[in-house]
Order: C-alpha cells, then sequence, then structure tokens
C-alpha cells in the first residue's frame, strides 16, 4: 500500500529532477548551439560571397593589362626616390631646353632632420607627409628652370601629364634676361605616394 | 415427533466460513487520477529528455558541419590575393582622388596670353596651391595708362579663371623717355605699375586631356602663326631695305 502511494510521488520526482537537471540546461544549451550554428551559418554564405566576389575581382584585375597597371603603380608608386625624380626632372628640363638648379627637397637639411625625427615617432619615412586620411604620403621638391617662356610652357605641360604623379603647388617668376630671354622659374612640385596596409 | 421436519432459519454452516456455493466477489480497480498524471509527467520527462538528447546530438553536429565548412572556405581564400587586390583598389581609389584634384596651371598662362592687353606687360608671377586645394594667383606689372589697366581689369573680371581679381598698388612713375621697340612705355615716358592678386577657380583650370590638348594645339597654332608673322615681317623688312637699295 506505501508502495503504491509512495510511486507517483517518486516519478514526479524523478521527473522535476530529471527536467530541472537535465532537460532545461541541455535545451538551453540546444538553443546557444543553435544561434551559434546561425551565426557560423550566415558565416558561411558570406564567405561564399566573399570567395565569390574575390573571384570577380581577380578575374578584373587579370583584364586590366600589365601596362596599365604599371602606369597605375607609377602614378601611386610605394615610394618615391628622390634622386631618381630629380634625375628625372632634370632629363625632362633638358628635353625641353631649360636647365634645372637650386634643388631643394621640401625645405632643406632643417626639415630633413625633423622628418627623420618624426619618422622615428611615427614610423613614417623621410619627409613625407601623410594626407588624405593617411591614403597617400606627399613630398615637396623645389627646383628652379632657366630657359625661355615658350620652353617653360612645354615643361609645365609636359609636368601636368607626367605619369609619375606630381602636383605644382608654388610656381614664381619675374622678368627675364634682355639679352638671352631666359627667365628662372621656381617651382615646387609635390609628388605623392602610397603610405603601407597597416593590417 | 422425532421425525417431524426441522424448520429453522439459522443456516447450519458455521458462522464465519465462506459459503460453497456462492459466487465470488470480484476485485474492484480503482481509477487514481494523481497516479495517472505522475505517469504522465513521468513519462512526459523521459520522452523529452531523449528528444531534447537527440536535438542536442544533431545540433551540435550542425554547428561542426558549419564551423568545418568556414575553416574550409577560410583556408582556400589566398592571402596574397587579398593583398593584391587591397593594395590595387587602394592605389586605384588615391588615383581617382589625385586624378579629380589635379590642375593644369598651364590653363592660367593660356588664360594671360588671351585676355592681357596689347599695352600691359606683367614683370612678376606668383601661383600658389595651399593645403586645402584652392589656388591663387599674383602678379605686377605696368601699363601706358590708367585706362589701359581699367580695360585690364575688365578683362580679368570676365574671365572665368578668376573667382576674383583686385587690382592694386596703383602707382605712375616717369621714366627717362626711353622708348624700348614693343614695350609699354608712352612718348611722354608716364608708366602706371599696378598689382593683381586673384582666387582661381580651380573648376576652371582642371586637368583633362582635352584641356591639356587644347593649350598644345594652341600653343602650337600661336608659335606657327608668331614664326609665320615673323617670317613675314622680315621678308617685309627684307623688301623694304632691297627697295630703298
Amino acid at each position: 500500500m506505501i508502495f503504491k502511494t509512495l510511486t507517483p510521488v517518486f516519478a514526479l520526482i524523478v521527473a522535476a529532477a530529471l527536467f530541472f537537471t537535465y532537460i532545461q540546461p541541455t535545451f538551453d544549451h540546444v538553443k546557444a548551439v543553435q544561434a551559434e550554428t546561425e551565426q557560423y551559418s550566415d558565416a558561411v554564405d558570406k564567405a561564399e560571397q566573399l570567395q565569390q566576389r574575390i573571384n570577380e575581382l581577380i578575374a578584373a584585375r587579370n583584364q586590366i593589362s600589365s601596362s596599365d597597371l604599371e602606369r597605375l603603380e607609377t602614378l601611386a608608386p610605394d615610394r618615391v626616390n628622390e634622386v631618381e625624380f630629380l634625375v628625372s626632372m632634370d632629363a625632362l628640363a633638358d628635353e625641353y631646353g631649360l636647365r634645372l638648379s637650386n634643388i631643394d627637397v621640401a625645405g632643406g637639411a632643417e626639415a630633413s632632420l625633423e622628418s627623420l625625427l618624426g619618422s622615428e615617432q611615427s614610423g613614417s619615412s623621410g619627409s613625407r607627409e601623410s594626407d588624405n586620411s593617411e591614403a597617400y604620403d606627399t613630398l615637396d621638391l623645389g627646383f628652379t628652370v632657366l630657359g625661355s617662356y615658350e620652353n617653360f610652357r612645354a615643361f609645365l605641360m609636359a609636368l601636368e601629364r607626367s605619369l609619375q604623379f606630381v602636383e605644382i603647388i608654388e610656381l614664381r617668376f619675374g622678368e627675364g634676361d634682355e639679352d638671352t630671354n631666359f627667365t628662372d622659374y621656381n617651382i615646387t612640385l609635390r609628388t605623392y605616394t602610397l603610405t603601407p596596409i597597416n593590417n | 415427533m422425532a421425525d417431524s421436519p426441522k424448520t429453522s432459519f439459522i443456516p447450519k454452516q458455521d458462522v464465519g466460513s465462506a459459503p460453497s456455493n456462492a459466487p465470488k466477489q470480484k476485485k474492484k480497480r480503482t481509477f487514481n487520477i494523481f497516479n495517472f498524471l505522475s505517469m504522465v509527467v513521468f513519462l512526459g520527462a523521459i520522452i523529452l529528455a531523449v528528444g531534447v538528447y537527440f536535438l542536442e546530438t544533431r545540433s551540435e553536429a550542425a554547428l561542426e558541419t558549419n564551423k568545418n565548412e568556414l575553416n574550409e572556405l577560410k583556408a582556400s581564400f589566398s592571402r596574397g590575393d587579398i593583398e593584391t587586390l587591397r593594395e590595387l583598389d587602394r592605389r586605384i581609389e588615391v588615383g581617382e582622388t589625385l586624378l579629380s584634384q589635379h590642375l593644369s596651371p598651364s590653363l592660367i598662362f593660356d588664360m594671360l596670353e588671351r585676355r592681357t592687353q596689347d599695352q600691359v606687360q606683367f614683370e612678376d608671377f606668383s601661383y600658389v596651391r595651399n593645403e586645402s586645394g584652392t589656388a591663387a594667383v599674383s602678379l605686377s606689372g605696368v601699363a601706358p595708362r590708367f585706362n589701359t589697366v581699367a580695360l585690364q581689369a575688365r578683362n580679368f573680371g570676365e574671365e572665368s579663371v578668376f573667382e576674383r581679381a583686385i587690382f592694386s598698388d596703383l602707382n605712375i612713375s616717369f621714366v627717362d623717355g626711353t622708348v624700348e621697340e614693343g614695350g609699354p612705355q608712352t612718348s611722354t615716358g608716364e608708366l602706371v605699375s599696378f598689382s593683381v592678386t586673384g582666387k582661381i577657380n580651380t573648376r576652371a583650370i582642371p586637368f583633362t586631356v582635352q584641356s591639356v590638348n587644347e593649350v598644345v594645339d594652341e600653343t602650337t597654332d600661336t608659335e606657327s602663326a608668331t614664326s609665320t608673322n615673323g617670317s613675314a615681317a622680315t621678308s617685309t623688312a627684307t623688301s623694304t631695305q632691297s627697295s630703298s637699295q
């Protein structure tokens, strides 16, 4: 008789214990796992889309000719070698019958020392300054060219069309020599380089 | 009297003993709702536990599958390709930004050549482009009279390259009267000097291949015209000399 009475009570106790010690925690765990699974599922979908996009972009990149890629790299190079750049400027000036002199790289030695100290602190190189949310660095170069006005105009247009991208930020000149008709043209150019990617 | 029938209501069987021919009393089965519900709850709990167990197993398997799939996809990404694409994207973006801000200062000279009065002579030129992208020009020059300066101011005022041209530092000076060929000096030796400062409308001097080509064409035309005029003048002079001889 006692056994008959205790059996249902015992069954209820076992059911309650099962519910609270196993069913509910397991169900909560299942819900958490399902939520995580859903996140992973989304991530997998996005990864598949990304993979597809990467494949499309690689295909698009492969369609760009190597010469165009080289031109793009020249337009926005990783770095500018000041000496090589000035040599190319000298060659360009020579091509247009101008004589290049008074070269000044971003304000001379003092500015270079300051920038050198800055480079140790910030990690940037030389006398470059970051701009446009650090997408690119700039480097200013000043020089003087001596020659006729016509040649200078042609040189100026060549600079504007130069594949090595330069922006003329300062240009000054006065009266030329009466005999030779030559004038000193003081030019300051700004060159641009890509800042390194910081992962 | 001895054979008289026994009539009595009292059964002969012993009290307490069960009647031999009486039907057996059926055992009564009772329905206890508490027992029933407790069993239902118990069985329900067992079934639920089994179900939750299989659900957990299945969910974990699904999670594991997704994790593996993601890892496989992750492994299939080429870091080199991604870096190359990122760099190309940055390069294109920077290139577009720089080209959109690129100016052709040579167009200013084109404008000056078109808009400068014949008798005006500019002696000094400065062009500066500041950090914000705006540009300004300052010029100093001389003219034979105020009217010429006024005409020059009007010419510049009509020009879209200048957002605003301000003429200042107007001074009259007298020189020794030596007249230079083609110079602005008048016969009286009076000379008006002036300065012009003007903010450049950068939209008027954008760098475009077309604009550069136009300038190149115009410069070529001007040079050929100059050389033509020069040769014509030379031939005229030669003919004059020959006729005088």
